[in-house]
């Protein structure tokens, strides 16, 4: 059967790669056995067409989308086209090997075969509890090696021709302080991306397979007509900009907006770090790509075609193009920097547009250990949420997830109470000064959890503890990311970026996220707006007086 | 005693269906809605259609409204102060953490209907057991409570957490701040949802709050109104969950009843899906903005327990009714990246389609239908002259844009538009593991029928059944509505026996709850369900669980497991080797209606098979334009073959070519595929 090309059966297709997708993300969240897959939404799912382009993500995490075609582009460079069978199922988790991000993240994809043409790739990827690796939940701010972070899976077949590949379920079995999470989460993520290949499969024969790939084909023609839409909206030119780090590096990018290009240079950049804070390249793009977004088109819409115009500039064995083996555990918290220095430099190009800096790190927090009811052993893993910066006309959100994340829930009190070995005494914003400004930036979390047994552990990787998110046009600086243990005798220690620190009954670790910078001076923020949050309780009469020279 | 009258208030029109008993007949009647006193329509739709000899010998009028939600979407609804618990008063402002639109970084979260000062938080603490860690500090209540009157809060909200495992501290509250002479309205989150996940419940129990007073002061005026016209039986409204309750338990509790306006159809579809011995079917209402479907199997609508209004959780059950912006109004317009949509902008009744010439210069689907002859001459029984000149004028700007001619342009729309509808009916069946392709297409509201074909079409089915009164179908869905009480607990259990025994234990509380309700009746039939897991998942499927005489489990642990196991395999197409837990245990207690007779006053097969006159129209199905027939609907003899437009009072049937049309026995069109 020949093509169509009938813009609307193009459409009708196109609208169904969406439906595909949500449906394997619905249908992955409601098997999984992880809260941080269910609850949390640490996932993503996916479908690309036969190179390996995204055509179609699921809902979640923005950050996600962009790794899906690169794993299967990876797993296409690694095994010849004739070796790829109809029922097969691959599995990556490597940086190194298509796995884009740190070794607990697994992508699972499989070929769409009609007749014997690959047509498309259904995918996913979840955070898996534990890979293995040298601390339970495989990140450790001490790692200095990609080996101590997991077992590294290189773009491998799990399932090959419908037939599971039991010697190597057998091993990441084994290699996890969680084995029955990890059987359950990958039975959930198999079975998404077969619901997807059926799925795929009745398309193509509804609307014949030549109709389906040239609807594929149209659909990322689309994407790049967006975006190229939105270029030439932006003012043209080079801009660059360079920012300290939490650690003393300094991150620069240049960028520079063409008619139809989109060049992100960070080839002079510091050399790949010992520690676990390096992004792949792979990681790097999805940084511009979220970045792209943002400035030209922030509707749903994304995929292989969204993101032809970016150029991406990198030097091998920098902290952005690492070379093996360098860890990777932390990646996360080099990539939201690296999108903070993209959007300050944007910044420039349209200081009207863009906000005040947030609070932006994922926040991770894993607290583990032996379960005081069952004995068994637990861990909680969460990324925290934050307050974002204001920007001209607005007061920032307060208490969401930072702009890597989507729609992503936080695990309720009462959820977390039931089902981990802790306890929850507060949840509230917290009233750190910080973030004045004309506009205000949106508040932080203060939130409480209490160690109900002994040698229980705590490790954190935040960022944004050391350098503050930015005001702008004269807005105050917000608040740092940290976390405080505060021992039973009163003792009180202060991280942000720590492994294993140990917890006894009663210890009390206290999550405080940063506010939200300001926008404009705070002399000239109107004085309704300051009785409004002395009112609520978001800012002290004391400071009040201090910051905007206030009196009741 | 069973003569009843349903309204439903639509955006547009309140819609009216009485159904007297003698003579078993049904009338139907619509009048435009007053927006500002939607309870004012209601009285010009009874005193102008129904006699009133019927008003008073009417038991039962039943009601579909959207007060209480627009309430939440305007944001017009009572002052409420909420009390907590001490640390989480920000539950309701944090939310869950999330962006709804992902990439947007300038999205800005929705406003929370308490502001922070008027959310306070005491100390006290149970725990997830049930079991009291710290206990209530009852003159932080009372301080709270000072500071809620000097707000001059209308409402209270109480919500601590795990009050849902061990209610006395929300229950000492409620004495104290009646103690204390405070006499305005106070919902308990332990009575509104016996669920955990504290952000959603604290939700719904400041919507509870939020909507009490509006909703109690216009069910008394309605009330009061429909009395003076002579009424004397018994006032229900819809759940959102389904069934009826009765005003006084609906203003007892009002966020029960703030989805009941699209459950009127789902009954409707139900009852009729019933009588005419139909397993399976979707509906499809195609009102002027929205499409709202639904799935009815076995004879019964899909009930969730969870919804979400304007970004804000209600944990009650819900009628699984989705619905999208697409109707006749819908707007067709050319995107950033050059393709067309079609909605969700409508041009409503004000402006309305290009075609009404009542200043609607864009082309909505109602222009696209009328260009392709669809709409037959395009003469409406409002009187309204529909003009194809002006909708063929709109039509042209956007397919300019395109490069396309305004036939072609057309003829998108109207696939865009059956498209985007058939999608949300994918939701309801394919993405709950259900083939569409042998279940029954019910078509109603004003443009069901017009485009039942291209829906049927979408999911490849092969019959539609268009129902009597199919552009008031709402209304008269209405009319078969059973009162229903309901309530659930969540208590996490292992599936065994000592389990099943303590969800017992739960059930026949719950079901002493409900019987202690304002209104509570003894003649109903009781029926239970269980949330059910693997252990290890969080998210739960719903089992039905069959019932002994004396209302406990008729099933032992190992049945419920089966039970459990066949419908995982359905849903998710697989079985796991863990072992099953229950979530929560919930209770329904059903008082069925007198059954109407079966009665209907359009007539059946008696036509004459008349051909008024015929239009040349498009055909999907052989993509070009043919000759249809203009056939009344009335005048359909045994049977009328495609192509065919079919004219009634409140909406116009396209029947395409390939499509035979006959009369089923209860006054419903039936269209079967040409084989």
């Amino acid at each position: 059967m020949a093509a169509i090309h009938d813009p609307v059966t193009f459409e009708i297709i196109q609208n169904s790669l969406a439906a595909v997708s949500d449906e394997m993300f619905a249908a992955m969240r409601k098997t999984a056995m992880s809260a941080i897959i269910y609850e949390v939404l640490d996932m993503g799912t996916g479908i690309t067409d036969a190179v390996g382009e995204i055509a179609s993500s699921g809902a979640g995490i923005p950050a996600f989308v962009g790794v899906l075609d690169k794993s299967v582009k990876a797993i296409l460079k690694r095994h010849p086209l004739e070796s790829i069978k109809p029922g097969d199922l691959f599995a990556t988790n490597d940086p190194f090997y298509g796995g884009v991000t740190h070794l607990n993240d697994v992508i699972l994809a499989m070929p769409v075969f009609a007749g014997d043409t690959i047509i498309a790739w259904t995918a996913n990827i979840a955070h898996w509890n534990d890979m293995g690796g040298m601390v339970p939940g495989g990140m450790s701010t001490d790692a200095y090696e990609l080996f101590q972070e997991g077992l590294r899976l290189p773009a491998v077949k799990l399932i090959s021709e419908g037939v599971p590949n039991q010697a190597l379920m057998d091993v990441m079995v084994v290699n996890s302080r969680l084995p029955d999470f990890l059987k359950g989460d990958m039975w959930a993520g198999i079975a998404a991306a077969r619901l997807g290949d059926r799925r795929l499969k009745e398309l193509a024969t509804k609307y014949g397979r030549d109709t389906f790939i040239a609807a594929m084909a149209n659909f990322m023609d689309y994407g790049e007509q967006r975006t190229l839409a939105g270029l030439r909206a932006l003012p043209k030119g080079t801009y660059s900009f360079a920012e300290e780090q939490d650690d003393g590096l300094i991150y620069k990018v240049s960028i520079e907006i063409t008619e139809d290009k989109f060049i992100v240079d960070l080839t002079d950049n510091p050399d790949q770090v010992k520690g676990p804070t390096n992004a792949s390249v792979d990681g790097v793009m999805i940084a511009a790509q979220m970045a792209l977004k943002a400035v030209t088109d922030p509707s749903l819409t994304a995929n292989g075609g969204t993101f032809r115009p970016i150029v991406l500039k990198t030097r091998h064995g920098s902290v952005f193009d690492p070379k093996e083996p360098a860890a990777h555990g932390f990646y996360y918290e080099v990539e939201m920097r690296v999108f903070d220095v993209m959007l300050r430099c944007l910044a420039q190009a349209m200081p009207d547009h863009m906000a005040a800096g947030h609070f932006a790190s994922i926040c991770g927090t894993v607290i583990g250990g032996p379960h005081p009811d069952t004995g068994r052993f637990f861990t909680i893993v969460e990324p925290q949420m934050g307050g974002w910066g204001a920007r001209k006309g607005r007061d920032g959100n307060s208490a969401i997830f930072s702009g890597f994340h989507g729609e992503t829930f936080n695990c309720p009190a009462e959820i977390a109470e039931a089902r981990y070995g802790l306890d929850v005494r507060c949840l509230e914003l917290n009233p750190l000064p910080g973030g004045e400004g004309q506009w205000r930036g949106g508040r932080g979390i203060r939130l409480d959890y209490v160690a109900r047994a002994d040698n229980n552990f705590l490790t954190v990787g935040y960022s944004r503890a050391r350098i503050l998110p930015w005001g702008v046009a004269g807005g105050r600086d917000g608040t740092g990311n940290y976390v405080e243990v505060i021992r039973t005798s009163g003792e009180v220690t202060k991280h942000a970026f720590a492994t294993g620190v140990v917890l006894n009954t009663g210890d009390v670790v206290r999550v405080q996220t940063s506010c939200g910078a300001g926008y404009g001076p705070p002399s000239e923020r109107a004085p309704e707006s300051i009785r409004a949050d002395l009112l609520d309780g978001y800012l002290t009469p004391e400071r009040a007086e201090e910051v905007y020279g206030f009196k009741p | 005693m069973a003569t009843r009258i349903g309204v439903d208030i639509g955006g547009t029109f309140t819609d009216l269906v009485y159904y007297v008993e003698e003579t078993g007949e049904t009338f139907e009647g619509k009048v435009p809605t007053v927006p500002h006193a939607p309870e004012e329509g209601v009285v010009h739709a009874v005193k102008a259609h129904v006699p009133p000899e019927v008003i008073e010998n009417a038991a039962f009028f039943l009601h579909g409204t959207t007060v209480g939600l627009n309430a939440l979407l305007e944001r017009r609804g009572s002052v409420v102060g909420l009390i907590t618990t001490e640390g989480f008063r920000d539950v309701l402002e944090i939310r869950r953490g999330d962006r709804a639109e992902m990439y947007n970084l300038f999205w800005k979260q929705p406003e929370p209907l308490v502001p922070r000062h008027r959310r306070i938080g005491v100390p006290e603490r149970v725990m997830a057991t049930g079991e009291v860690y710290k206990p209530l500090d009852e003159d932080a209540v009372r301080a709270a409570l000072k500071l809620q009157v000097a707000d001059n809060v209308d409402a209270i909200a109480v919500c601590l957490l795990n009050a849902f495992a061990n209610p006395a501290h929300e229950l000492r509250i409620e004495a104290i701040l009646r103690e204390e002479g405070y006499a305005g309205g106070i919902s308990l989150s332990h009575r509104i949802s016996g669920e955990f996940r504290e952000y959603e419940r604290t939700s719904t129990t400041v919507i509870d709050a939020f909507v009490r007073g509006r909703m109690a002061n216009y069910l008394q005026r309605l009330d009061g109104r429909l009395r003076e016209l002579g009424f004397k039986g018994a006032s229900l409204i819809t759940r959102s969950g389904s069934g009826s309750m009765t005003f006084a338990e609906a203003e007892a509790r009002p966020f029960e009843t703030i989805m009941s306006g699209p459950v009127g159809g789902a009954h409707g579809a139900s009852e009729l899906a019933q009588d005419l011995g139909i397993d399976a079917l979707i509906t499809a209402d195609v009102g002027g903005t929205s499409f709202d479907t639904a799935l009815v199997l076995h004879g019964a609508p899909q009930v969730l327990y969870e919804g979400s209004i304007d970004g804000m959780p209600v944990q009650t059950p819900w009628v699984d009714v989705r619905s999208i912006g697409a109707g006749g109004g819908s707007i067709a317009h050319v995107d950033l990246g050059g393709l067309m949509r079609v909605g969700p902008q409508s041009a409503g009744a004000v402006p309305g389609p290009a075609a009404y010439r009542k200043g609607g210069t864009e082309p909505t689907m109602t222009d696209a239908a009328l260009y392709l002859g669809m709409l037959g001459p395009g003469r409406l029984a409002s009187g309204i002259e529909l003009d194809v000149a002006a909708a063929e004028a709109a039509l042209k700007r956007v397919g300019e844009k395109l490069g396309q001619d305004v036939e072609a342009t057309a003829i998108g729309v109207m696939r865009i538009a059956a498209a985007a509808m058939g999608g949300a009916m994918r939701e309801v069946t394919v993405e709950q593991g259900l083939d569409p392709r042998g279940m029954v297409l019910l078509p109603f509201g004003g443009a069901g029928p017009l485009m039942a074909a291209l829906l049927a079409d979408e999911l490849r089915m092969n019959t539609i059944v268009v129902p009597p009164f199919a552009g008031n179908f709402s209304a008269w869905g209405l009319l078969g509505a059973d009162m229903v009480q309901s309530s659930a607990r969540t208590r996490v259990m292992d599936l065994d026996e000592a389990g099943l025994v303590a969800s017992g234990g739960i059930l026949a509380q719950l079901f002493s709850e409900i019987s202690s309700r304002t209104d509570a009746r003894t003649d109903g039939v009781k029926s239970a369900k269980l949330d059910l897991r693997y252990k290890g998942q969080e998210h739960t499927l719903s089992v039905d669980v069959p019932l002994d005489g004396k209302g406990a489990f008729a099933l032992s642990a190992e049945q419920v497991a089966e039970l459990f196991i066949a419908a995982y395999l359905t849903t998710f197409g697989s079985r796991l080797p863990a072992k099953v837990e229950i979530v929560a245990t919930r209770a329904t207690y059903r008082v069925h209606l007198p059954k109407r007779q079966q009665k209907h006053i359009v007539t059946t097969g008696t036509g004459t098979g008349a051909v008024t006159e015929t239009i040349s129209a498009w055909s999907f199905l052989n993509k070009r334009r043919m000759s249809f027939d203009i056939v009344a609907r009335e005048a359909i003899g045994t049977e009328l073959r495609g192509p065919a437009i079919v004219t009634e009072a409140t909406s116009t049937l396209y029947v395409d070519d390939g499509w035979v049309v006959s009369n089923g026995g209860h006054g419903e069109l039936v269209l079967k595929r040409k084989v």
